[in-house]
This record gives C-alpha cells, structure tokens and sequence, in this order.
C-alpha cells in the first residue's frame, strides 16, 4: 500500500507548491516560511508542503500564496523578486502555464538590518 | 476576545489539574474494599454522607415553587452562559488581520500588522536619538492600506516637532510604498539600549 501511494505522482497543484516552497527558501531575503497561519499548508502529496497556500484559480491554473517570514528588507521588492523566482522554477519544470499568481503574504520580518 | 482565550486556557488547566487529582485518589482508594485506604474511607473524608443529606433536603425545596428554586434557575443559565464563553473563548478561531499593500494581476501583497509594524520600527529605530516605543497598525476594512501610528521617545534636547519630522522622513518609503498614513507621536524619554 505505501510503495502504490509513493509511486502515484504528486499533482501539479502540490509540485507547484512544492517548487514555490523552494524557490522562496533559496533567496537570501526569506528567513522560512510560516505554517502557522490557517490556509499556510498544502496537502494532498506525501508531505505537506509548509507555508505554502495553493488554490485552483477561477479561469484555470494555480494561486500560490507564500506565507513569509521575511528578513529586513523592501517588501515590494521581496514579493517581486519571489514572483519572479517561482515564475521561473515553474517555467523549468513545465509548469509555467499553470501559475496563475504569486501572492505573498508576510507574518513577520525578522533580522537587525534595515528595511526599505 | 483574547481575556476570553486567556481565561478559557486558565479554567481548562485548572479543572484539568482538579479532575487529575480526584481520579488519582479514587484509583488509590480503589485498590482496597475496606480499610484505611478505601472508597467508604474516602467518602467518610470527603463528608458524602452529610452532603446527602444536605443536598437532599436543597434538592426537596427545588422542587417546590419559591424563591430557592428561582435562584437555582437563574444560576443555572449563568452557569450555561459561562460555559458558552469559555467554548468561544477555546473555539473561536484565530485570525489576523492582514494589510495589502498591493494587489495586482501578478498577485497580492500583504503583511501581518506585526510585521509592518516591525518594519516600521525598524526604521524610526535607525533615526538618531529615536526609539521607538509603540507601533500600532490599522488596515483599512476594504482596499489597500493601513494607519499606522507609532509613539516614539526622543532625548530632551531634541524638539518634538523636529523628532517627529525625522520619524516620518524615515517612514516616508515604508509609508509612500505601501499607503500608510503614519501618525506619529513623541515624547522625552531615555533610550533604552
């Protein structure tokens, strides 16, 4: 039974969670992402993907939503460079079609530098 | 709301620690039929007996019209009332509210009011002589954007009126950015570093 679930693939919907996860864990302004909010979770993989939302949008494709802890920075260009980012894992793995938008969503901002 | 949670958490540890307790002398009670150590024992200590007689006799005057049962009544939809906000207070889900700053066809942006608030007193912070002391932030109900007001200490030989230039000339791109209308307050006071 656990080697048929392992062998199912994730769905696009949980992929693009999961690479938008990544993509936002790799800048240097992100310090994590936050779970803790209600909708900051996506299942329906093998593991939850954390402080990641992901929602089929009305005319087709995925709204991801990043749930941020943030270091001290420009949150417009925080969110910028996270859309970009995600745009381009998605288009790397085939999936740039089905992003629909990146909403990013910052619960906290950590760090001693100065934002902005 | 957050009395209600607060006092929710404190009733539900204590009734927790008490039902604890209780269950722990009634499992040792049980172990013997007689004795020292029994439930007759417990029972004898705990004063079942006359309280059986006690309550029988309130449970008697309950049930004739009057004014003891009237005072029952109303404790007892005081009673169902506590518990209701108690429940609330436990069940009532958390939720924050979120500031956008943008929406676009791109995506939204939006902040807890903990983090812009951190943002901004991050900011005022690197004003000389400034240190931010509160920072409160209001979003608005519908669209984008927020009131923030911030209370600042600033030295005594710095002005308040120029205290709260620098203050907001350090919030300008944070509030320019983001649509915030700050609102800032000074007053004398010793940085605490």
């Amino acid at each position: 039974m656990t080697q048929e679930l392992e062998q199912v693939p994730a769905s696009e919907r949980v992929t693009l969670a999961g690479l938008a996860r990544q993509a936002a864990l790799d800048s240097h302004e992100v310090a994590s992402l936050d779970s803790r909010p209600p909708m900051a979770r996506t299942v329906g993989g093998r593991e939850p993907v954390e402080g990641v939302g992901a929602i089929a949008a009305p005319g087709g494709g995925y709204e991801i939503t990043l749930y941020v802890i943030a270091r001290p920075v420009s949150l417009q260009r925080l969110a910028s460079n996270l859309r970009e980012r995600v745009r381009v894992s998605a288009q790397a793995n085939g999936l740039g079609d089905k992003l629909y938008a990146v909403n990013v969503m910052v619960t906290d901002v950590v760090g001693g530098e100065r934002p902005l | 709301m957050l009395l209600l949670r607060a006092l929710s958490r404190l009733v539900t540890f204590a009734l927790l620690a008490a039902l604890a307790l209780a269950g722990a002398a009634v499992a040792v009670c049980s172990l013997a039929s007689e004795g020292t150590v029994s439930l007759p024992w417990l029972a004898d200590q705990l004063g079942l007996h006359d309280a059986r007689d006690e309550v029988g006799a309130f449970l008697d005057t309950l049930e004739e019209p009057g004014s003891v049962a009237l005072r029952s009544g109303a404790a007892g939809v005081g009673a169902v009332c506590v518990g209701l906000l108690l429940l609330a207070g436990a069940l009532w889900p958390r939720t924050q509210r979120l500031a956008l700053l943008e929406r676009g066809e791109a995506g939204t942006l939006g902040a807890t009011r903990r983090a812009l608030g951190r943002a901004a007193a991050s900011l005022v912070e690197g004003v000389r002589g400034l240190s931010a002391k509160r920072v409160r932030l209001r979003p608005r109900r519908r669209g984008v954007g927020a009131r923030l007001e911030l209370r600042a200490l600033r030295p005594e030989t710095l002005p308040a009126d120029e205290a709260t230039r620098r203050a907001d000339r350090a919030l300008l791109p944070l509030a320019q950015s983001f649509e915030l209308q700050p609102r800032i307050r000074t007053k004398t006071g010793s940085r605490v570093i």
